[in-house]
């Protein structure tokens, strides 16, 4: 055993941290109650506590894994001798107990955040009191049930180790970008329940939300991307995307704030769909909840798990205990929550908006059915039936082309009253060019899904370019100077970013699931092959062996016409077992280029001596991540702009 | 035991920061809310 010191600390800090967050919640309702500053205040000193606090314990628990201390548990059971610093970091959020407190962490710096703002509105002390009693209840199930500050039972020289697939830089913040921009939704789903509570018809919960609804999109989005290159360069089956469990839980809170985001820029603009944006920010709180709940109950691996997991109880407790907490809230105050103005034209931006939502619920919808599938047929008949990614793709599609339909006329259409005529005089030359486009790629492709991408996605440029260009020339006209009028502009310019990235990643999607090539290859060393227009040469095959592992590795050419592309597969064993669960871990060699990726893979060396291999040719990957980060970069122009003088 | 007695100091100290406000009866450094917007 070693010195149990820092872990007691910990652990001590923790329990009072929890003890704090109850004195908080009390004083911040009988603050609220009693319209009294003084506990106000005193909830705000408690805010500021828990924050200290749980700052101290991440830092405590960070010096353990730095320093590889086994008398704690977590430590021994996460980390190894022969583990790189940067990977014992990363252990922090590798097991359930150090993601819980990185969670409970993050959310107290969130907390401390809103605590700070200067306005003084009567929303804010609700809203800290919702956001106090989530952050309570994640740090209840790491005092009472996941503590990382527990001693390990035996003495011990070795810890058994992080697992090797986990052990890549896009995974070693690819979980930890997702959480920041996870919890980020209950700052929103914060402020809705403050101004549900507090009677506050304004729209002031939307304005102090939309910054935060940005921040979490910009890192939803980019969790979901680094998760996706993490799959695609570690996981080794060609693709980034598998429609599994994690993947879809971390896409539906996605997909409704995108959906939120859009129509509350309606009670923005013109104080509408008060109430559909309140049910909006509670579905995308609830369902990352849900998320958190289906990845860290386990129960996505076994359905069996869910019984076994305690922490599942305790989160279907929560679940059950803040939906009905805020709907029982919307229901008592629903009369104070009421639209200004109504919907008065089919024609207009707040309606296309409708069906902007509506689309994104289906998608979601759909995604949460295949998801939740399995299990709902193992209680029900006894038998896991599994979804596959057909049935997404399938039911989905149909709604990704409406949305890119609305995406290519929306931006156009007025607030208030549209006029239609107008509106298609304006997209008659876009639509006319994306036409031919559209027939031309049919012509040349004879594939109906890969056209109407096509069509989609250049009617949406060409609007959106029109719409610059006849901007240009107004302002030429007006003799302004163009730097203004983008300022005045900005956020509708940035929407036009985002849905430029948008429109790069469905294409990226179709172009390389419909046209990627695989190939199952076996050579001898120095032997060449030859497939469809491809060359693949055998140039040489090594072994080597460090500490940790034991290498083969194969230095293979690519002859894709003229060019040459030299690509270096391996495979590793890891010697030391501990407690992973894959000890052989596959090295993905990829050359990307920009219109093709070269994928190969080292499966194994067959009886005969050969070497076999996965190849595959991917179109158009680039264009997914050059996608992701260009609408990523449009929102984080939106988060940091200088806001609404400009607007 | 010195953790035990690490751990006191922390409780206590921030024990005495959050409820100080109690204490000390000083009104005018505690911000107003907007109860009747």
């Amino acid at each position: 055993m070693g010195q149990p010191l820092l872990n007691n600390i910990g652990e001590a800090s923790l329990f009072l941290s929890l003890l704090i967050g109850l004195v908080g919640i009390f004083s911040l309702s009988a603050g609220i109650l009693q319209k009294e500053d003084k506990f106000i205040h005193i909830g705000k000193r408690c805010i500021n506590s828990i924050f200290a606090l749980l700052t101290l314990t991440m830092v405590l628990l960070l010096y353990l894994l730095i320093t590889k201390d086994y008398s704690n548990a977590y430590v021994s059971k996460n980390v190894s001798n022969d583990l790189s610093t940067l990977y014992s970091v990363t252990a922090l959020w590798a097991g359930q107990e150090g993601s819980l407190l990185l969670w409970a962490w993050i959310m107290s710096i969130y907390l401390f955040i809103v605590s700070m703002v200067k306005t003084r509105d009567k929303l804010i002390p609700s809203t800290k009191v919702t956001i106090l009693f989530v952050l309570s209840f994640f740090i209840l199930l790491i005092v009472f049930i996941e503590s990382p500050f527990a001693l390990s039972l035996s003495a011990e020289s070795n810890g058994r180790g992080l697992n090797p697939i986990l052990q890549n830089i896009y995974m070693a913040i690819h979980p930890v970008t997702l959480y920041i921009g996870y919890i980020a939704l209950t700052i929103p789903f914060a402020f809705a329940v403050g101004s549900i509570l507090s009677k506050d018809n304004s729209n002031k919960w939307i304005e102090l939300s939309k910054r935060w609804t940005y921040f979490s999109w910009i890192f939803l989005s980019a969790g979901l991307l680094l998760g996706s290159r993490w799959a695609y360069l570690e996981l080794g089956w060609g693709g980034y995307w598998a429609w599994d469990p994690v993947e879809n839980v971390a896409l539906m809170p996605w997909l409704v704030l995108t959906a939120f985001i859009h129509s509350s820029m309606a009670q923005e603009k013109r104080s509408l769909l008060k109430r559909w944006n309140i049910f909006l920010i509670f579905l995308a709180f609830f369902l990352s909840i849900f998320g958190t709940f289906i990845t860290r109950s386990g129960l996505i691996s076994s359905v069996h798990s869910f019984a076994q997991s305690e922490i599942a109880n305790y989160f279907i407790v929560f679940i059950f205990l803040i939906v009905i907490i805020s709907f029982f809230s919307y229901y008592k105050n629903k009369n104070y929550i009421k639209s200004e103005e109504e919907i008065t034209s089919l024609v207009s931006k707040e309606n296309f908006f409708i069906f902007n939502n509506i689309f994104f619920l289906v998608i979601t919808l759909t995604v949460f059915l295949g998801t939740t599938f399995p299990i709902l047929s193992e209680f029900a008949t006894g038998e896991k039936i599994l979804v596959g990614p057909s049935f997404y793709n399938l039911v989905n599609f149909p709604n990704v082309l409406l949305l890119m339909l609305l995406m290519s006329i929306a931006p156009i259409i007025p607030w208030k009253n549209g006029d239609i005529v107008i509106s298609l005089r304006f997209i008659l030359v876009p639509l006319v060019l994306s036409l031919i486009l559209g027939i031309t790629t049919f012509v040349f492709v004879n594939e109906y899904k890969t056209s109407l991408v096509v069509f989609l996605s250049f009617l949406i440029i060409t609007t959106m370019m029109k719409e610059l260009i006849t901007d240009f020339k107004i302002q030429y006209k007006n003799k302004g100077k163009t730097s203004s009028m983008l300022l005045f502009k900005l956020r509708r310019y940035c929407s036009f970013v985002v849905h430029l990235g948008i429109v790069l990643i469905v294409l990226g999607i179709n172009f390389s699931s419909v046209f990627a090539a695989k190939y199952d290859i076996s050579l001898k060393k120095s032997e060449t092959a030859i497939i469809d227009n491809y060359k693949i040469e055998l140039l040489d095959i090594y072994r080597n062996e460090n500490e940790a592992k034991t290498i083969l590795g194969a230095i293979v050419a690519l002859y894709d016409g003229k060019n040459r592309y030299i690509l270096n597969p391996e495979q590793n064993n890891y010697k030391y077992e501990g407690n992973r669960e894959i000890n052989k871990e596959t090295e993905v060699a990829i050359y990307s280029t920009f219109a093709k990726d070269y994928y190969l893979i080292l499966i194994d060396q067959n009886t005969k001596g050969n070497f076999n291999f996965k190849v595959y040719i991917n179109p158009l990957v680039s264009f997914l991540w050059i996608g992701s980060f260009v609408s990523i970069l449009g929102v984080t122009v939106l988060l940091i702009r200088r806001s609404k003088k400009y607007e | 035991m010195n953790s035990l007695i690490i751990s006191s100091l922390i409780t206590v100290i921030v024990l005495s920061y959050i409820f100080y406000p109690l204490l000390v009866d000083k009104e005018s450094n505690i911000k107003k809310t907007n109860w009747d917007d």
